[in-house]
């Protein structure tokens, strides 16, 4: 079935196939412009209008097409985002060369040729670079073993020597060359059959994949350069799972059938031997050790690293959880729980909901366009988080498109959730977490390590929650937390202190929270901090309508306000503010806001009160 | 296939949204923003931009409440009692067909005495009506220059509610539900709870909170004021949860299959709605479940515990807040006042007035109103003059779309502060008009959506909330 996606790709895909002819066309309009002067007649302008229009629409077609076919994402980064706009902008001002071409304003017209010439030369040569490598050109008066992990972060002593077999120059024949390639035991003292990763691995990798998973040219978002760039993973996940090759994308891929189009390398390109490949299954079989030793020859089961589900860019390997299942998604539907269809709907903005994964898969429209993907390298640690908090009906969405915090809140299910809960399902998440919503959970102090390994977090919702001051205590020095709501909560006057140093604090609510009177007044004395401690509105209002002619005047519909008898506020010395007076020793003092009371109170001594 | 038929347009769809799903990932790559693919893969990507509300409370009016005897303070009009409207104000602007036969048009200055209350400005003039709302005037932002084109109620709030006076568009609720998806999945994502009233009482049809064209699972949720608030969620005598569950499966097993067969959205929907009914026979009646609010009598009033009053309504409107449901919208019933104003609004304003302060109070104090968006208004405002008989103490008003007072509070918006002015008569916008165009397009900023990019296609075309039209109204953007 041909479908509109299809038709796209296709068109995207005719851009290497009229690329050339805008290029030749231009090319020989310039000699045809300029090369008059050569043979000493010129060329008629019909002529260059003619082919100048030819050459723009099919320069306009094939930068359209680029641009199509760059969504594929074949390709990615600096040198491709030169090529598109270089490319778009030769498609551009070809129409504009062909425009004025056809109006004969001869200046002009040989102006943008020759800009027409230098942007398409760019555009080329930054294509060429995606297609060939940046080394198309120099590869052959290189050195041959300059392409076997020069720049790899391996000492000296373990860098293989370059192949005995591979003396030429020619990278070609180097590469073609048979079987040998596994690199010879390096002359450092180690067990016999032990391998590393600096010696063996990263070389193989440098070799067989580097070209189009390096940095230069990270194909699929993959890098298999270095240490950090394979622990990342590509767009699909991580390639290597630590522990089992079965399941590692760069193994399956390479096991492929040759014809597969997901079989890598790419069948065009050298192959890896079969030693080679149990070289790496090896590597990936002892748990992908980047820094000791692993044996070649071991057949004995693989030490499995419990994090190793997790992805590899979980940095701390400590955190193993009850709920760290590596494929909770595949868990067929508890009875009764029911299935998360609720979640998966709704949401998307710009777009209509998205499916279940299961009834898109069974649609054989949908799967002949959908990518096919290797099973294990379906999610990385964080889809997997996500998705296990959706499926606990926890609202878990980013702050924006774009932005990858998160706000997670527990709005829906607080009643039934717990610490343990909490902490297993946000773990995989914690640096993410800008805005979280625990409020009515019965949830306490045993979460403040987790919350403690949320540096973003901006928004904190613990109302009617279990959480103390000395919980409290330990978020002092968080560096982003600016609302806090601790409505509802058994806080003791400890939790003041902790507020009180919060650096980023702007907004607490500590309703009903079992702060003393003297705490909530100790808290407001922070003045960058604004403390809803629930107080009931101002009532009175600060001005009548005069009566109607002819009506009795109207009395206050609130009591009338106690005079004060100063006339500044005895805290800060500011006029006094008639909302704000309390009876203190039988008078009434006024003060300048809602604050200075409290503070007053706390020790009315220090506070003269000076009277009007 | 037909190009016309609707599943195969739809099974198109899939797939072209898979295909350029891909491609919008590759592209963040491109972009050089590392982490954001995971996010364009996910199902919810999430608001335009960062929100300052998370969920809207919008207390409709219903009947276009007068604004002059509430908001729109107009001291001069007392010296004008009885006089003929200038015809340089009218301007020859439509009547309705109640009061374009009157002899003439007499201005009715408000019966109600005005008091100034404390706001971020130089106080904020509300009618004696609504005093408890006064004591939270600091909160409130109120716009005195909402217009609109709709003259008779039912277009009028067709038009609030959907952004065009003609039925069959998706509610702003629905539009929320749809783009902004629930968070709270044993909850509707929007829930309607109606309250009777005292004066005459327009229709109030169920497609003021419709779906339209989106999805049925967008549509708003109706809670009954009388006996189950939900109907049909008990099991009937003899049927165990987990029978109730067993049906279900099986019922969504054959659905599935149909699904895969004719891509029906529709069966999606209803699949949703299905798992939601069963999710909703705990989550509804815990959250109608008032055992453990003894404190909100105090603050909300004796009436709260008594269902379908608008006390109980507004104290449900925060229980539904704290469960995280994005769109709750309460109509307030019977603000029709063609006649007999001063003794229907005195009704009224009593069962909104001290509720809604409570409310507002309320949120507030549990840290939710400042990402929470009140909204309060009705349709239309009121006409100066009087329909029928003026006396000193009754009048009636008519219908008056060319200016009217609504506020709104909480989640970004600048408390405290009043927006817009209206002529002396309140008949004209003299300053800073707003259409419902522009209000809809401010609240769907302010939950993080840009309203011109919120669309979904149908027919042929791609639809908005704000059809062509809408500006965000910077000014009272905190």
């Amino acid at each position: 079935m041909i479908t509109e996606a299809a038709l796209l790709q296709f068109f995207g895909r005719l851009h290497p196939l009229v690329l050339h002819l805008p290029i030749g066309l231009w090319i020989g309009i310039a000699l045809l412009e300029f090369g008059g002067a050569l043979v000493r007649r010129r060329a008629a302008t019909a002529t260059i209008a003619t082919l100048a229009w030819a050459a723009a629409l099919a320069g306009a077609l094939a930068a359209a097409a680029g641009w199509v076919l760059a969504l594929e994402g074949t390709f990615a980064g600096r040198t491709l985002e030169l090529h598109r706009w270089l490319g778009a902008g030769a498609g551009a001002l070809g129409l504009l060369a062909a425009a004025f071409a056809g109006l004969q304003a001869r200046r002009p017209f040989q102006l943008l040729l020759l800009s027409e010439l230098a942007v398409l030369t760019a555009a080329g040569h930054f294509g060429s670079e995606l297609t060939h490598g940046d080394d198309w050109l120099t590869e052959p008066f290189a050195p041959a073993a300059a392409s076997v992990g020069v720049d790899a972060v391996a000492p000296p002593a373990t860098i293989p020597p370059p192949e005995p077999t591979a003396p030429s120059t020619n990278a070609a024949v180097r590469d073609l060359a048979p079987a040998v390639s596994t690199p010879a035991p390096a002359a450092t003292p180690r067990a016999a059959g032990e391998r590393t990763f600096a010696g063996d691995v990263q070389p193989l990798l440098e070799q067989r994949c580097g070209k189009c998973h390096g940095a230069q040219k990270p194909k699929g978002k993959l890098a298999l350069h270095t240490q950090e760039a394979i622990a990342k993973g590509g767009k699909n996940g991580p390639a290597v799972l630590a522990g089992d090759p079965d399941a590692s994308p760069l193994l399956q891929r390479l096991l492929l059938p040759l014809d597969d189009d997901e079989h890598m390398p790419p069948a065009e390109k050298p192959q890896p031997t079969a030693a080679e490949i149990e070289l790496l299954r090896a590597w990936i079989a002892a748990g992908a050790p980047f820094e000791n030793p692993f044996r070649a020859d071991a057949k004995a089961p693989p030490p499995t690293r419990p994090d190793a589900a997790n992805g590899t860019d979980s940095p701390a390997p400590g955190g193993t959880t009850p709920g760290d299942d590596p494929a909770p998604e595949r868990a067929p539907p508890v009875p009764t729980q029911p299935p998360p269809t609720g979640p998966q709907r709704g949401g998307v903005l710009g777009a209509a909901p998205a499916p279940p994964a299961a009834t898109l898969a069974a649609n054989p429209i949908v799967e002949a366009v959908a990518p096919r993907q290797p099973a294990a390298a379906a999610a990385t640690t964080a889809a997997v988080a996500i998705e296990r908090l959706r499926a606990r009906f926890v609202h878990t969405a980013p702050m924006a498109q774009g932005d990858d915090g998160l706000w997670i809140d527990f709005a829906g299910v607080a009643p039934t959730t717990t610490d343990a809960e909490v902490d297993a399902l946000l773990s995989p998440l914690a640096e993410r977490i800008v805005d979280l919503g625990l409020a009515r959970a019965p949830v306490g102090d045993a979460l403040v390590p987790l919350l403690l390994r949320m540096p973003r977090l901006e928004r904190l919702d613990l109302g009617h929650t279990r959480i103390t001051g000395s919980g409290l205590g330990a978020l002092a020095a968080h560096p982003h937390l600016a609302r806090l709501v601790l409505a509802g909560t058994p806080l003791d006057d400890a939790a003041v202190d902790a507020m009180l140093r919060m650096p980023a604090l702007r907004r607490a609510h500590v309703w009903d929270s079992g702060l003393s009177f003297a705490a909530i007044a100790r808290l407001r004395q922070r003045r960058d901090l604004i403390v809803d401690a629930g107080e009931a509105p101002v009532t009175t209002p600060q001005e009548l309508e005069p009566p109607p002619p002819g009506q009795p005047a109207p009395t206050a519909p609130a009591a009338a306000p106690l005079v004060p008898v100063n006339a500044v506020c005895p805290v800060s010395g500011k006029p006094v503010d008639a909302r704000f007076v309390i009876v203190h020793d039988g008078r009434a003092l006024g003060f300048c806001c809602a604050n200075c009371p409290a503070q007053f109170w706390a020790a009315p001594a220090q506070y003269p009160v000076v009277v009007r | 296939m037909t190009p016309l038929d609707p599943l195969a347009e739809h099974a198109l769809r899939l797939t072209r949204r898979r295909f350029f799903g891909t491609a919008a990932r590759s592209l963040g790559a491109v972009l050089g923003t590392a982490g954001l693919a995971p996010l364009l893969a996910d199902p919810v990507p999430g608001p335009h931009f960062r929100p300052r509300a998370k969920r809207v409370i919008y207390l409709h009016m219903e009947g276009g409440p007068s604004q002059l005897d509430l908001f729109d303070y107009k001291p001069g009009l007392r010296d004008r009692f009885d006089q003929d409207l200038p015809e340089s104000i009218r301007n020859g602007q439509r009547l309705t067909g109640m009061t374009s036969g009157q002899k003439r048009f007499p201005v009715a200055p408000s019966v109600f005495r005005f008091a100034r209350y404390r706001n971020h400005q130089d106080g904020a003039w509300i009618s004696e009506l609504m005093p408890h709302l006064g004591s939270v005037a600091d909160e409130l932002c109120f716009v005195h220059s909402m217009h609109t084109e709709a003259i008779n109620h039912e277009p009028a709030i067709t038009m609030l509610q959907t952004g065009t006076q003609q039925p069959g568009r998706p509610s702003l609720g629905a539009w929320l539900s749809y783009g902004l998806g629930s968070s709270n999945h044993n909850l509707p994502t929007f829930v309607v709870l109606i309250t009777q009233g005292f004066g005459n009482m327009q229709a109030l049809s169920a497609r003021f909170w419709g779906n339209g064209f989106l999805p049925s699972d967008h549509q708003g949720c109706k809670l009954r004021s009388q006996g189950d608030p939900v109907l049909f969620l008990r099991d009937p005598a003899g049927m165990q949860a987990t029978d109730r569950r067993a049906l279900l499966d099986l019922i969504a097993a054959t659905n599935e299959r149909e699904f895969a067969r004719t891509l029906d959205p529709e069966i999606e929907a209803r699949l949703a709605q299905q798992e939601m009914a069963f999710r909703m026979q705990t989550s509804v009646p815990e959250l109608c479940d008032l055992s453990g609010e003894d404190g909100a009598v105090q603050l909300y009033g004796e009436e709260c515990k008594q269902p379908g009053t608008f006390a109980s309504s507004c104290l449900l409107a925060r229980r539904l807040a704290e469960r995280g449901v994005r769109c709750i919208q309460l109509y307030m019933r019977g603000w029709d006042q063609h006649g007999s104003l001063p003794k229907e609004m005195r009704q009224q304003a009593a069962a909104v007035d001290r509720p809604i302060a409570a409310l507002l109070t309320d949120l507030r104090r549990r840290g939710l109103l400042d990402e929470t968006l009140v909204l309060f208004g009705g349709e239309f405002g009121r006409t100066v003059y009087s329909q029928g008989t003026l006396r000193r103490d009754d009048y009636g008003r008519d219908h008056h779309p060319r200016c009217f007072t609504v506020w709104l509070a909480g989640g970004g918006v600048q408390p405290g502060i009043s927006y817009g002015k209206t002529d002396d008569y309140s008949y004209n916008i003299v300053q800073d008009p707003v259409h419902v165009h522009d209000l809809h397009a401010t609240m769907l900023h302010l939950l993080g959506i840009d309203h011109e990019r919120l669309t979904y296609r149908h027919q042929g075309r791609d639809f908005r909330l704000t059809d062509v039209a809408g500006k965000v109204v910077r000014g009272i953007l905190s």
